[in-house]
């Protein structure tokens, strides 16, 4: 490897002196993405604002055996962009341009920087929008949606973003630069774009995307079931997607996450509630309202308290506002929170609530829920207090144990957030050692010399031409 | 006996004559049909210890597809792995093995008003590992995407005697790489498709057809961007020219004068909606002459237009290009036909996907040379459009000389690397993909 004063000369050549950052306090913020548990803080970072550029860089960065990191706007939740290996960070939040949109084709060509919710932004005037709505949507880089095939509450009904992609280009670990397709359906060969969304960046980086923009629903049903057991909501859940209702949304929040949200939005949520759904129907209109009074009749056989409708779009914008910030405002309540992301089978919610409560009572810790219950995609939420070693410990030993309850019933250790380094040791529970070697065979093929974001989604260690260096986690495990 | 014979004869045959396996014009010397998963795994892993070629077999129904392999030692047939493994009407999930037909998958789910969005022209004959494997769609593409977004979970038997697992059996799922994707319409040259988990739907109560019919391509084309750009969101949206609409016309008894080029969609849904949505496409797509069709015969107009998105005469093509082009080129298509004689075309199209699907008539001798002449014009005009050009059926002399997957692309290579790493002797369909192996 190359001394690191000469690779930040080479680096500022290609990049420009203000493109790359090698003092300690710029490069502080870049330790960890919203995983907080396991930080490290990398060796340069670097900011390119082309995919010349983004080529060149890993072009540098391989024949000096250099290993890499990308990362969008670290908004993750398992530590997919945690630099492992004191290794360059390359972030792509400068390529952030909507370069073509096609109306017609209903498609757009964007750079992976680009924040999710400015693609929407660029288009709405024109009655479009993009359909991943992770709830950092506001900031997190389409690039990073791409790397963890991101959902949201939305996608119960859109699909997640693996869904709306049609071709990416991507700069391979030798700084070669392919395009995956054309943004044509049904191309003859392997589904590269599809192997390459949700590969958490291990196959190289993606700098550009072909994406699908979806035509706006002209009217919605916004209805906020209110229940006082969480048995009752989630029996209510099953019912609607057994019964054939395909809501756009159908995201569930228990009474901790209520007393958070209604304290910070004031949006009117009775905080006695033990649980609410928020049920969202669209479409063009007709026929809409059967749909919201099914679901209505539904949450009242399961002894829904009380089902409100969002009477106005600025009444259903408070709505989601409160839902989508949810777990921001469960900093009210702890200093630290430790998201999990398991993904069950819609029937054996109420069951697997039940575990997961017993779960932080054994454990000593409060756990809330904020979830795409039409998914089956439970998010608990641990609250803590970082500083704590001892109860951190008992928060990752009680994450484990939800995501193997989530394993048990046939279900997957992530729905959204990835793989990344959290949930790692957690690849056993459903997947045998020939499942992984197939993984790390494919990932081979792209990544060949293991340099791009070595450690990460395939358990077993890094590859061996790389020195492990261990992150600094904030206590002994 | 050959070395595979031996290897494999302790394992099922497969129903029927070896020659019923021929691909092109090679037949295998051996046809076996196991009865599980782990034995389908053992027999590829005998093959490739004895460097044969076998070729993955379901229905038999995409033989035509892609060259011809360069060897072809051994059938290995999916139609004795055939069951229901898991079915959660609850959960809107199903998990079946390759060998299950289309139709007995749909029959299961119908028990419980769902379905799974997967089209094929013979669904009774048609298996799920073939139809993933080709990758086959038709309709519903429009609205519920291809077999790739209806698969959350896949098992697939390896060269190396494993069967891998990706994916698995919940809506929403993204530990590790999306390996059902990579096996969805790979040809079976990864592996071999073993078992796979859908997403299913709840049946919509109501299925209504519209058609609406214009003088020219050029109409055709607007009213489709206006229906595009309303608020309609069909189940399907074909585009038909004239030698598809006469087909309807004829099988339908619907009186069309031969020139008209026509638009059909899915009302589907709720009773309200479907009415709203027949209503609008009416009024905002103009058409000359329109028709409505609810139950039986809606179904009937469907399943014929799904055949119109296979091969049933002398030379398919398939050609993927940008909805907005898909008018544009079936006009070109059709006067290209008709300037090189011989040539009798049928194109239909997924309008909104700008999937066009061209099934020809060749006549005699003159007919194939015209054949070959049409495909290379195809795929050049695909070509200034990034598109692509695959050829689903031609005559055998041909399956040697034309692009069957149209023109090499910049991913050709890694696609190359996926196929050495996962099956570096070429064990399954040699040369059928890649024509480098031959």
């Amino acid at each position: 490897m190359i001394d690191r004063i000469r690779l930040i000369r080479e680096l500022s050549r290609i990049v420009g002196p203000d493109g790359v950052l090698d003092k300690p306090a710029d490069r502080l913020v870049y330790e960890c993405d919203g995983y907080t548990v396991d930080r490290s803080i990398p060796e340069i970072v670097v900011l390119p604002d082309s995919t010349r550029q983004v080529s060149e860089v890993v072009r540098l960065l391989h024949s000096a055996s250099a290993p890499m990191v990308p990362r969008g706007a670290g908004t993750g939740l398992a530590g997919g962009c945690l630099p492992l290996f004191n290794g360059v960070m390359i972030v792509l939040t400068r390529m952030n341009r909507v370069l073509s949109v096609d109306y017609r084709n209903r498609k757009a060509v964007i750079e992976a920087g680009l924040v999710n919710s400015r693609l929407t932004d660029a288009v709405a005037a024109h009655g479009y929008h993009f359909a991943p709505d992770p709830s950092s949507q506001g900031c997190c880089t389409i690039g990073g949606n791409i790397a963890n095939n991101s959902g949201g509450p939305h996608t119960l009904k859109y699909g997640v973003t693996t869904d709306h992609i049609l071709a990416v280009e991507l700069v391979l670990p030798d700084g070669s630069v392919i395009w995956t397709g054309s943004g044509v359906e049904e191309a003859p060969g392997y589904d590269l774009t599809g192997v390459v969304v949700g590969s958490e960046g291990t196959f190289g980086i993606v700098t550009r995307a072909i994406v699908r923009i979806t035509r706006n629903p002209k009217s919605f049903r916004t209805l906020l079931a209110i229940f006082d057991s969480i048995d009752d909501a989630t029996h209510a859940v099953s019912s609607i997607i057994s019964r054939g209702i395909l809501p756009a949304a159908l995201e569930m929040m228990d009474n901790l996450v209520i007393q958070a949200v209604e304290a910070a939005f004031h949006y009117g949520f009775p905080l006695d509630a033990q649980a609410v759904l928020i049920i969202e129907l669209d479409g063009p209109g007709p026929g809409l309202d059967d749909q919201a009074d099914e679901a209505i009749e539904v949450c009242q056989h399961h002894h829904a308290r009380e089902v409100r409708q969002a009477r106005t779009p600025e009444d259903r914008q408070a709505l989601w506002t409160s839902r989508k910030r949810g777990i921001g405002a469960l900093g009210r309540l702890a200093p630290s929170v430790c998201t999990q992301d398991g993904v069950i089978p819609r029937t054996r919610l109420p069951e697997v609530l039940r575990r997961i409560a017993e779960i932080g009572k054994h454990y000593n810790l409060r756990i809330a829920n904020v979830f795409h219950a039409g998914d089956g995609n439970l998010h608990p939420i641990i609250l803590f207090d970082e500083r704590d070693e001892e109860e951190t410990r008992r928060v990752l030993k009680a994450g484990g144990e939800i995501l193997a309850v989530c394993a048990s019933v046939g279900g997957s250790i992530t729905g959204e957030h990835g793989i990344g380094i959290e949930k790692l040791d957690y690849m056993p529970l459903i997947f045998s050692p020939a499942d992984i070697q197939l993984m790390a065979a494919v990932r081979d093929v792209f990544n060949p010399s293991g340099l791009c974001n070595p450690g990460k989604v395939i358990p077993g260690g890094a590859p061996s031409c790389i020195d492990w260096i261990k992150p600094a986690r904030r206590i002994a495990v | 006996m050959s070395s595979l014979q031996e290897a494999w004869q302790s394992f099922p045959q497969a129903a029927g004559d070896l020659d019923e396996y021929g691909v092109g014009d090679l037949s295998p010397s051996i046809a076996i049909a196991p009865h599980e998963a782990s034995s389908m795994a053992l027999a590829l892993k005998l093959a490739c210890q004895e460097e044969s070629v076998c070729v993955p077999w379901g229905g038999g129904l995409q033989q035509d597809l892609g060259f011809i392999p360069s060897r072809y030692d051994g059938a290995i047939s999916t139609r004795s792995i055939n069951r229901v493994v898991d079915y959660q009407p609850g959960d809107l999930t199903v998990t079946v093995e390759a060998g299950m037909t289309l139709a007995e998958l749909q029959r299961v789910l119908f028990e419980h008003n769902q379905f799974v969005p997967l089209e094929s022209p013979e669904p009774q004959r048609e298996t799920i590992g073939g139809l993933l494997a080709t990758g086959r769609s038709a309709l519903l593409r429009c609205s519920y995407g291809g077999p790739r977004d209806q698969v959350i979970g896949i098992a697939c038997a390896m060269l190396d005697g494993n069967v891998v697992h990706g994916g698995g059996r919940v809506v929403k799922n993204v530990a590790g790489y999306d390996v059902c994707k990579l096996f969805t319409g790979s040809m079976g040259t990864l592996g071999m498709i073993v078992e796979a988990t859908f997403k299913v739907r709840p049946l919509p109560s109501v299925r209504r057809t519209w058609i609406g019919v214009w003088e020219t391509a050029e109409q055709s084309d607007e009213a489709l961007a206006a229906v595009m750009e309303s608020a309609i969101s069909p189940s399907w949206l074909q585009a038909m020219d004239p030698g598809v609409m006469n087909a309807l016309g004829h099988r339908f008894s619907i009186d069309l004068d031969g020139k008209l080029w026509g638009i059909g969609l899915g009302a589907d849904g709720h009773e309200d909606l479907s009415a709203w949505m027949i209503a609008q496409a009416g009024e905002v797509a103009h058409p000359t002459r329109h028709w409505i069709m609810d139950d039986g015969k809606s179904a009937r107009v469907r399943h014929m237009l799904i055949e119109a998105c296979a091969p049933r005469r002398d030379l398919f093509l398939k050609l993927s290009a940008a909805s907005s082009d898909v008018f544009p080129l079936m006009q070109q298509i059709r006067q290209r036909c008709i300037a090189l004689g011989s040539l009798t075309p049928h194109c239909a199209a997924a309008a909104s996907n700008g999937v066009i699907y061209l099934d020809v008539r060749c006549e005699g001798a003159a007919g194939e040379a015209a054949a070959v002449t049409l495909t290379e014009w195809a795929n050049e005009i695909v070509e200034k459009s990034e598109g692509c050009c695959v050829v689903g059926r031609c005559a055998i002399s041909l399956r040697r000389r034309l692009p069957m997957w149209g023109r090499s692309t910049s991913t050709r290579a890694l696609m190359r690397q996926l196929r050495d790493r996962m099956d570096p002797r070429w064990t399954l369909n040699r040369g059928r993909l890649f024509e480098e192996e031959h």
